[in-house]
C-alpha cells in the first residue's frame, strides 16, 4: 500500500488502514474483521467461504487476485490463527458455487482450495454468524421479560461487545445501534421501558429506528449522555405516541436551554409524556380524557333490541350467503319500488400496506353525490325495481364474504324503521374479489368511452376491498323479507382495528405470577419486624445483574416504598441508582402504579 | 319525478359536519358552543356512535354533551348517496370520508392537561393527527329538501371505518 494519499490527510488514512491490516494478520486476528460484519449484517446476510494455499502473497493481493481473476468479491477477509485458512464473505450462495468451482487456480506459485464454509463446524461459521448470534446474546442479556424492560446502559463498555471489536471505529459505531435493533425488532421482543443511559449519545441519529422498533414505547431513559441541543428529539415527533415517562439528566442540554423551553419541545414531541426528569409536566388522567374519542369502547355490533338482533343476522348471513354464490337467487327480495345504488369513495383512508386498487367495474354504477351533479345522472343511476337491480348485480364482481368464518373483520349497527315497519341494517367490513363480473356490458362502455386513455382492454385486478351496506329490511308475510332500500359503499380495505378489542392502549401488564423472583428462600410474613429484606434474600439472578451498592439501594428502596422486586428494580434502574431520586420518582408515579406493583 | 330532488342534501350534509368541526372561538360560553352540534337531531333522536347508542330521554343534549368532550376534529366528506323512501316521508342518506383530531392535548374548550406554563404552547393551534376513515348513516325527514336547518334527524349512526395506526387519539 503506498502514501498515495490526498496532503495530509491521505497519510493518515493509509497509515489507519495498515494499522488495522497489521492488526488483522496479527496474532489477535479476529477484532477488525468481526468488526467489520455489522456492515455485512446491515447488507443482508452473507456466504462464507474458506480458501487455503494462499500464502505465496499477501491475503489483500489474494483477494484482489480472486476479485480479478473470479469476478467474484470477497469481503471481510480473515485469518483462522489455528488453520491458517483464510475465511471471508461473499454476497450470495451462486457466487459461492461459483467460486468453489474456482478451486485448484493457480495463485502466487500455489493452488487455491477454496470450500464453502457453511456447515463446516463452529469454528469456522463462528467469524460471520456470529454478530446475530453475539447481539442476539447481548440482547437477551439485557432484556428483563418481567419488565418489559431492555436495558442498554453504557453498550460500549460491554466487554464481550468491546471484545468482537463492535465499537472499534466510528463507522461499525454509528451501526451497532441500527442492527441491534433490528435484531430486537426479529426477535419480537415486548419492550415498555428502554435505558440508553450512559451511550455518550450527541443526538438520536444512531438510535432513530428505536422508534419504528419500539412504537408504543413508555419509559425511556437518556441520562447521562452528550445530548445538547434541543432540535435532537425532532427525530422522534409524534412517533413515540405512547412515551410516558423521559430521563435526561445528566445531559449537556440542562445547562445549556431554558428548562421551560425543553419541557415545552419535549411535551410538544411526545403527546403522551408525564414525566420528565421526575417531574409531572401533565395531569393524565385529564389528558386521557381528552385525547380520547367520547365513548372510547367501540363496539362492533349493536342491535336496538333482541328480536331484530335475531332477525338481522340471519337476513345477513343468508343475504351475503346468496351473494356470494348465486345472485340470482336475491332478486325476490326485491319489489317494484325497490331501490339499489352503490357509490365508490376512492378518497376513504385505508391500510397503508395497500396500493392502487382497482374501482374499474364499479365506477360505471357509483353514484357518489359529491361527484354527480347532472340531475340526469343522479337519478339513472339509482336501480329501482328487479330488473334493473339484478342487471347491476351481474356487472359486479363475484364475491367471498366470510361473515361466519372471519366475524371480527365485519362491524354492524341494527335498528328499527319505524315508518315501514322494518329494521335498518348498517353492515360494515372487508370482502375478497373472486372473479370479474358475469356481465361486462357497463365496464366495457365506460372503457370505451375511456379508450384515449389506453386502458381500453386492461381489465382491474380483482383485490379486496372494504364496503359500508346500508339495508332496509320489511318483513313480510310467512317471514319473507322486502328490501326497500340497499345501498352500497365501495373504498379500499381498511381492515378491522376501529373496532377490534385490539386497538385499545396497551393496559398495565396483567398480574403475572411472580415465578421464582418471589420466591426467596424463607419467605418472611409481610410487614412484621422480621421482613426486613436481606441482600442474601434477593434471587441469584437478580443478585448476579447487580453490584454491592445496587443491592443495598434496591432493598432499602423495596423497604421504603414496599414496592416488589419487579417494580423496584425498574424504579432504581429508571433513577439511575440514586436512592433519593428514587424516592422522588416513586412519589411522583405513586398514582398510576398498578395495585400488583406492591409486594403481598 | 321530472327534478332531482336530491340537490338541497348536500348543503345539508356540509353545514351538519361542520357544525361536528366548530372550535369554541366565536361563542360566548360553554351551553352556546354546544348547542350548535348536530342542531338538527331531533330530542328524541337515535344515536349511535361506534356502536354504542346513546340512552337518554334527551339524546340531542346527550350527544353535544358527549361530542364536547371529544377532541376537536376535522371531517371531510368524499361520498354520499341517498334514498327517498316513498310513502315514509323520510330520505335515507349514507355518508362516508375522513375525519382528524386534534392531537395537541387541548380539549374543545382548549383546557389543556399541562401542568406547567410553556409560553411557546400558549398559541392553542390544533396538531392534526392521521385521518381515520368514517361513515355516517342518516334517517332525517323529507323536510329537509325544504328547510335543512330545523330538527329533522330521526337516526344517526356514526361509526369510525378506519383506524391509522400512529393514532394519538383513542377511539
Amino acid at each position: 500500500m503506498s502514501y498515495r494519499g490526498r496532503g495530509r490527510g491521505g497519510f493518515y488514512n493509509n497509515n489507519r488502514g495498515n494499522f488495522n491490516q497489521n492488526q488483522g494478520q496479527g496474532p489477535n486476528t479476529n477484532n477488525v474483521p468481526t468488526s467489520q460484519n455489522i456492515n455485512q449484517f446491515i447488507s443482508g446476510n452473507s456466504i462464507p467461504v474458506e480458501i487455503l494455499g494462499w500464502n505465496g502473497a499477501s491475503m489483500e493481493d489474494c483477494v484482489k487476485f480472486i476479485s480479478r481473476k473470479c469476478r467474484i468479491v470477497v469481503s471481510n477477509a480473515s485469518i483462522d490463527p489455528q488453520s491458517g485458512a483464510m475465511k471471508g464473505y461473499v454476497k450470495s450462495q451462486k457466487d459461492a458455487d461459483d467460486l468453489c468451482n474456482w478451486s485448484g487456480v493457480k495463485f502466487a506459485g500455489q493452488s487455491l482450495k477454496i470450500t464453502k464454509a457453511i456447515g463446516a463446524g463452529a469454528t469456522t461459521t463462528a467469524v460471520g454468524s456470529s454478530t446475530i448470534e453475539t447481539i442476539t446474546a447481548f440482547l437477551k442479556s439485557r432484556y428483563s421479560p418481567e419488565m418489559k424492560l431492555l436495558n442498554l446502559t453504557a453498550v460500549q463498555a460491554d466487554p464481550t461487545l468491546q471484545s468482537k471489536g463492535f465499537f472499534a471505529t466510528i463507522s461499525t459505531t454509528s451501526k451497532f445501534f441500527p442492527a441491534l435493533m433490528k435484531v430486537a425488532h426479529e426477535l419480537k421482543i415486548e419492550v415498555d421501558s428502554i435505558d440508553l443511559s450512559g451511550n455518550n449519545l450527541t443526538d438520536l441519529s444512531t438510535i432513530s429506528t428505536l422508534s419504528t422498533t419500539f412504537p408504543t414505547l413508555k419509559n425511556l431513559s437518556l441520562s447521562n449522555n452528550a445530548i445538547s441541543r434541543l432540535k435532537v428529539f425532532e427525530t422522534w415527533r409524534h412517533k413515540l405516541n405512547l412515551l410516558r415517562e423521559l430521563i435526561i439528566t445528566g445531559n449537556p442540554i440542562l445547562n445549556q436551554a431554558n428548562p421551560q423551553e425543553i419541557k415545552a419541545e419535549l411535551m410538544k414531541s411526545f403527546p403522551r409524556l408525564i414525566v420528565v426528569n421526575g417531574e409531572v409536566l401533565r395531569n393524565e388522567a385529564m389528558l386521557n380524557s381528552i385525547l380520547a374519542f367520547p365513548y372510547p369502547n367501540p363496539q362492533q355490533m349493536f342491535f336496538q333490541d333482541e328480536e331484530i338482533q335475531g332477525m338481522s343476522t340471519n337476513f345477513v348471513t343468508s343475504f351475503f350467503g346468496l351473494w356470494d354464490s348465486n345472485r340470482r337467487d336475491l332478486i325476490q327480495l326485491y319489489q317494484a319500488e325497490s331501490q339499489f345504488s352503490l357509490s365508490v369513495d376512492m378518497s376513504h383512508p385505508h391500510m397503508l400496506e395497500v396500493a392502487n386498487v382497482d374501482f374499474g367495474y364499479y365506477l360505471p354504477f357509483s353514484r357518489n353525490l359529491t361527484k354527480i351533479s347532472a340531475s340526469k345522472s343522479r337519478m339513472s343511476k339509482v336501480c329501482i325495481g328487479p330488473d334493473q337491480i339484478f342487471k347491476a348485480f351481474t356487472q359486479l364482481p363475484k364475491s367471498k364474504h366470510e361473515l361466519v368464518t372471519k366475524p371480527d373483520m365485519f362491524s354492524m349497527e341494527t335498528y328499527r324503521f319505524p315508518q315501514v315497519n322494518g329494521i335498518i341494517i348498517n353492515l360494515h367490513g372487508t370482502f375478497g374479489e373472486t372473479a370479474p363480473p358475469e356481465n361486462l356490458e357497463a365496464f366495457n362502455n365506460a372503457a370505451h368511452r375511456n379508450r384515449f386513455q389506453n386502458n381500453r382492454n386492461k381489465k382491474p385486478p380483482l383485490s379486496n376491498k372494504s364496503f359500508d351496506r346500508s339495508f332496509v329490511v320489511i318483513p313480510g308475510p310467512n317471514g319473507s323479507m322486502i328490501l326497500a332500500s340497499d345501498s352500497l359503499v365501495i373504498r379500499s380495505p381498511s381492515g378491522c382495528d376501529s373496532w377490534s378489542k385490539q386497538s385499545k392502549l396497551p393496559t398495565p401488564p396483567p398480574a403475572q405470577p411472580q415465578q421464582q423472583q418471589q420466591k426467596l428462600p424463607q419467605t418472611p410474613p409481610p410487614n412484621g419486624p422480621s421482613a426486613l429484606p436481606m441482600v442474601t434474600q434477593l434471587p441469584p439472578d437478580v443478585k448476579a445483574m447487580l453490584n454491592a451498592a445496587q443491592q443495598e439501594i434496591l432493598i432499602k428502596v423495596s423497604l421504603e416504598t414496599n414496592l416488589n422486586l419487579q417494580y423496584g428494580l425498574m424504579l432504581c434502574q429508571q433513577s439511575n441508582w440514586d436512592y433519593q431520586q428514587c424516592i422522588i420518582n416513586f412519589k411522583n408515579s405513586v398514582g398510576s402504579l398498578p395495585r400488583d406493583a406492591y409486594a403481598s | 319525478m321530472n327534478q332531482d330532488p336530491t340537490q338541497p342534501i348536500e348543503p345539508f350534509l356540509k353545514g351538519l359536519v361542520s357544525s361536528l368541526d366548530l372550535n369554541n372561538k366565536a361563542y360566548p360560553n360553554v351551553e352556546a358552543y354546544a348547542t350548535q352540534f348536530a342542531r338538527q337531531l331531533k330530542p328524541s333522536s337515535g344515536v349511535v356512535l361506534n356502536g354504542n347508542p346513546i340512552v337518554s330521554n334527551n339524546s340531542k343534549l346527550e350527544f353535544q354533551k358527549n361530542w364536547l368532550s371529544s377532541p376537536l376534529t376535522s371531517h371531510q366528506i368524499g361520498n354520499f348517496d341517498c334514498h327517498l323512501i316513498p310513502g315514509t316521508g323520510t330520505v335515507l342518506i349514507n355518508v362516508t370520508g375522513k375525519v382528524r383530531f386534534d392531537e395537541s392535548g387541548n380539549s374543545r374548550l382548549n383546557e389543556s392537561a399541562d401542568l406547567i406554563q410553556t409560553s411557546i404552547t400558549d398559541q392553542k393551534k390544533p396538531v392534526w393527527g392521521s385521518w381515520f376513515g368514517f361513515y355516517l348513516h342518516l334517517v332525517v325527514d323529507e323536510t329537509v329538501l325544504t328547510n335543512s336547518d330545523s330538527e329533522l334527524i330521526n337516526n344517526f349512526d356514526y361509526r369510525i371505518t378506519y383506524k391509522p395506526k400512529d393514532s394519538v387519539v383513542e377511539i
